[in-house]
């Protein structure tokens, strides 16, 4: 029953990856910036949420909302005084300069918090379910359930509300949407906000059952990027969906070959989809 | 009463300069015609006026109202709304959900609706397809499916920039007849257009422009009756 108990295991982590996923599809089908540093906005969320379990005895699931406010200010924060300018620059330092942000980020987590492993204490579920032929982490069960709420939440909110749909516009004519009143400016920096608190609030998931330490974030950005390659850009099913994959692969990999090589079962997946579906699994 | 007045009006893209002095004047109430051949600047004078493009002389006057600086997700807040060249709808969204987008800024939910019926009223073949995504519609459908994004907003002056781009004889005559229907609601419109003859058959007046600058202006029928003028300026036997 390795392999129900495997592909459990790789559902859990491709929601973690969908979050990812889908704040780097946001930024790049509004704006056009690579999110290089979606990895280390989900390091930040897991010191937050860490420091916040360790001083305020709060669980991960009361941090999500705290996290999502907290890493959405930064977000803005980081656009209104880094992206916007970049934007209006050449286009190499649009695409580096994320690269830029998520160094900074990992090596200021270091000289401030410091290079150990923490984990988060006093969880409100562990245990696990015993299913028989598997059995259920609670303190996987909870990261997964989260996940899929704040993918839902996306769903609702790209397709149902106003700012939503601004988004949605902005990313399918830009020109069209400021004739229509739609102010660019406000809405990539919403939407960049926004991708910054999931990649938090997936960090704030993942400390459940994962450690805590400054490069925690750089092991899901590769998998993050290439989950919104298989679910196509701008499609939050697809991020999903593609998360999910991703989080198989790794998974299986990982107990099947060998750790060492899950990159290159990703790897080997990324270029058969460039070869015979470059448009993604749902691209039209 | 003068709604839209431009004043030696200057812009480019980035260093290369395009219009040198663009001056005109809108009536209410009026059809004006820019004219003039490819590269002349028409465009370009519309998206200066929307702010699209940085103006680097002269004014933009809205009702006696400098707007030459104000961003273009403003226009439609002023009651200014530009059809684009080249449609520029948003291809993954139905028509309906388009046209919706059109009436962004407007808070009254009842105008809204009442637009969207006279809207399917005015163009009954894009209230059949309504629900279909608007990349997949036909030249002509998706010119009929800018324009009436574009009155979504209920805008005082609807900008068209070259509506009948692209499309069959057949259906510029009936782009041209849904123009005209448009002004009978009360808007005033703006018209830019290569297609001069069809284009001053129900323009009020007319501007020519050349090379970033007005060249000649007059009314419709005026301009049509000079021989001289068709020639050289109109490009009509």
């Amino acid at each position: 029953m390795l392999l129900v108990q495997t592909i459990w295991e790789g559902i859990v982590n491709g929601s973690i990856l969908a979050m990812i996923a889908m704040g780097i599809a946001l930024v790049w089908g509004v704006m056009g910036i690579l999110s290089f540093s979606q990895g280390e906005f989900m390091m930040l969320g897991m010191f937050i949420t860490y420091y916040l379990n360790e001083y305020l005895g709060l669980d991960p699931i009361l941090c999500v909302p705290i996290v999502g406010v907290i890493m959405f200010g930064l977000g803005c924060l980081i656009y209104r005084s880094i992206i916007a300018k970049a934007l209006r620059g050449p286009r190499l330092s649009q695409r580096l300069i994320t690269f830029a942000i998520g160094m900074v980020l990992t090596y200021g987590a270091l000289m401030v918090f410091g290079g150990q492993y923490r984990t988060v204490q006093n969880l409100a579920f562990t245990g696990s379910i015993d299913l028989g032929f598997m059995t259920i982490s609670k303190q996987k069960l909870v990261p997964l359930v989260i996940a899929l709420v704040m993918v839902a939440f996306m769903y609702v909110f790209l397709n149902l509300t106003r700012a939503g749909k601004a988004i949605k516009a902005i990313s399918q004519d830009k020109d069209a949407a400021e004739l229509v009143g739609i102010n660019s400016n406000v809405t990539y920096m919403v939407a960049f906000g926004l991708s910054s608190a999931l990649a938090g609030i997936a960090g704030c998931a993942i400390t459940y059952y994962y450690p805590v330490y400054y490069t925690a974030g750089a092991a899901f950005l590769l998998f993050g990027f290439i989950a919104v390659l298989l679910g196509g850009v701008g499609s939050t099913a697809g991020a999903l969906v593609g998360g999910i994959i991703m989080g198989l692969t790794d998974t299986i990999s990982g107990v099947y070959l060998n750790t060492a090589y899950k990159y290159l079962a990703v790897c080997v997946i990324f270029m058969l989809i460039v070869t015979f579906k470059p448009k993604g699994l749902f691209g039209k | 009463m003068v709604i839209l007045e431009t004043v030696h009006l200057q812009s480019g893209y980035g260093e290369t300069p395009v219009l040198h002095d663009i001056s005109f004047r809108v009536e209410e109430n009026q059809i004006v015609a820019i004219l003039g051949s490819n590269g002349a600047g028409k465009t370009t004078t519309l998206r200066t006026i929307t702010g699209t493009v940085r103006a680097t002389g002269g004014q933009v006057l809205y009702r006696g109202k400098d707007i030459t600086r104000a961003p273009t997700y403003q226009m439609v807040e002023l009651g200014i709304s530009l059809v684009p060249e080249g449609r520029h709808l948003f291809g993954q969204m139905s028509v309906r959900d388009n046209l919706l987008m059109g009436a962004y800024r407007e808070k009254d939910k009842s105008a809204i609706q009442r637009r969207l019926e006279q809207m399917y009223e005015i163009f009954p073949r894009i209230k059949e397809r309504s629900h279909q995504m608007a990349g997949t519609l036909s030249g002509g459908e998706q010119q009929m499916v800018a324009i009436a994004r574009g009155m979504m907003s209920g805008p005082s002056l609807l900008m068209l920039d070259e509506p009948s781009l692209g499309l069959m004889p057949k259906l510029v005559e009936e782009v041209f007849a849904f123009v005209q229907e448009i002004r009978r609601l009360g808007t005033t419109i703006v018209i830019v257009e290569q297609n001069a003859s069809e284009t001053l058959r129900f323009a009020d007046y007319a501007y020519v422009v050349s090379e970033g600058e007005v060249v000649l202006q007059g009314k419709s029928e005026e301009l049509v009756a000079d021989d001289n003028i068709r020639k050289v300026y109109l490009g009509l036997a």
